[in-house]
């Protein structure tokens, strides 16, 4: 009982320091391809889904469609196509509960650059005439915040959820152009247990310096660390890494930028690339 | 009539590339896939290739294969040659039954050009529908005579490479 106690104690305290420092740490959002490299002539399908999870790669919370009640999003995903254009045909995602699934369909030969459509997102933090801490998806002028709320921050999110696949050759992904991203030299298609690969971090198309990004295996519900690995870009963005076990893996960061406009705190970028490592 | 057309052509081939004739290593390849006691049993899919000792596709010898959506279980053989634009026909057959097979390249690339002499990495890649997946490349030298054990675990039994540098 004691234990327990102790234990709800140290829960709230993370939980306080989390929003203390403004912004909860955010869960992780991924994209799973039902396979990342694909041969023959013929179209094929790859099945995407999308969850809300932090252990990888299980889902947890589907993404709801925006109109009350819809049993699926047409503009949830988006593909760019290896002619840098996006594919035209809808890409329904079904709304599962837990996790949204959609099959888009590769005509092109080339690599697939999948992602989450960006859209940027505003929540307003603030803490309540009792003490107790909320937040709203909204703006600070639209948020409907109870009476009395103080220490109201409003952050504007841009997350970038996303994948690659390839379908006979590879090609260099289109680049989504905005938000955070990784670019090459490696090919996000060809990673290999054992062996290094190196990318580049973009935020909005431009190298991202002393960034740093966290590694996460997937299978998180097999064993019982996070087993996380911490690597910093360079001062070119450039950063590389040697996956040590062939499975899927999540590629997250997140930096703060001082916000261009008015009656929003702080800007948020995320990322989250789910990336598939063959074993050898 | 035809003949003697033939021959010119044989002839001239001879003096612009005097070479390509003389000096081509050899490979033969004694390859052996087991007996697997498992029902069913799916005839694997083979790719026997050389790379550079910096890992960089040089010529396919040899693709055993069936269908195209599935050449990329062959993973290393698909990222290193498969996904390319490169032309396997005059390498590619049919997949096998269990047995040894002697497998020989002739010293040339999927052009038709002489591989230089040198240091190469062979590559061994056999994948099985619903059974596993081996790999495995061994360093062997053009310039030396020579045989090679190519040790398999289990979708190949241990096979050999003789090199003939000549």
């Amino acid at each position: 009982m004691k234990l327990k106690l102790l234990k709800t104690a140290l829960i709230g305290a993370v939980t306080f320091t989390a929003l203390a420092s403004g912004y909860a740490q955010a869960h992780a959002r991924w994209l799973m391809p039902s396979h990342t490299s694909l041969s023959g002539e013929k179209t094929h399908y790859v099945m995407i889904d999308a969850s809300i999870s932090n252990e990888l790669f299980s889902p947890d919370k589907a993404y709801r469609p925006k109109e009350k009640g819809a049993e699926y999003d047409d503009n949830l995903l988006i593909a760019l196509a290896p002619d840098g254009k996006p594919v035209e045909e809808t890409i329904r995602a079904y709304y599962l509960k837990r996790k949204n699934s959609a099959a888009v369909s590769l005509t092109q030969d080339g690599t697939y650059h999948i992602a989450m459509q960006q859209k940027p997102m505003l929540m307003t933090f603030y803490k309540d005439k009792d003490g107790n801490r909320g937040r709203v998806f909204a703006g600070k002028k639209e948020a409907d915040l109870p009476a009395g709320a103080t220490e109201v921050r409003t952050v504007k999110s841009i997350a970038t959820v996303d994948t690659f696949v390839s379908r006979n050759g590879t090609s260099k992904p289109t680049l989504l152009g905005q938000g955070l991203e990784i670019s090459g030299p490696t090919h996000p298609n060809d990673l290999f247990a054992g062996e290094e690969a190196k990318f580049q971090l973009l935020m909005d198309g431009k190298p991202a310096a002393d960034v740093e990004l966290a590694i996460v295996r997937g299978s998180a519900r097999y064993r019982n660390e996070r087993n996380e690995v911490k690597v910093t870009t360079d001062k070119k963005g450039f950063f590389t890494v040697t996956f040590a076990h062939a499975d899927m893996y999540l590629i997250e960061a997140s930096v703060d930028q001082k916000p261009t406009e008015a009656d929003i705190d702080n800007v948020r970028y995320s990322l989250f690339t789910t990336l598939e490592v063959a074993p050898e | 009539m035809k003949q003697a057309h033939l021959l010119v052509a044989l002839l001239i081939s001879c003096l612009f590339s005097p070479l390509s004739f003389a000096k081509d290593a050899n490979l033969t390849v004694e390859f052996t896939l087991p007996e697997l006691d498992v029902s069913p049993y799916h005839r694997p899919y083979v790719a026997l290739w050389l790379e550079t000792p910096e890992r960089k596709h040089v010529t396919t010898i040899a693709l055993w294969v069936e269908k195209a959506e599935w050449f990329k279980d062959l993973r290393q053989w698909w990222r290193k040659a498969g996904r390319s634009n490169d032309n396997f026909d005059g390498v590619t057959g049919a997949t096998k039954r269990p047995g040894t097979y002697t497998i020989e390249w002739q010293g040339k690339d999927l052009k038709g050009n002489p591989v230089k002499p040198g240091s190469y990495l062979l590559n061994v890649e056999v994948v099985r529908e619903e059974g596993g997946r081996d790999y495995t490349r061994v360093e062997i030298d053009l310039t030396k005579d020579g045989k090679v054990t190519i040790k398999g675990e289990k979708e190949f039994a241990t096979s050999f490479v003789t090199i003939t540098s000549h």
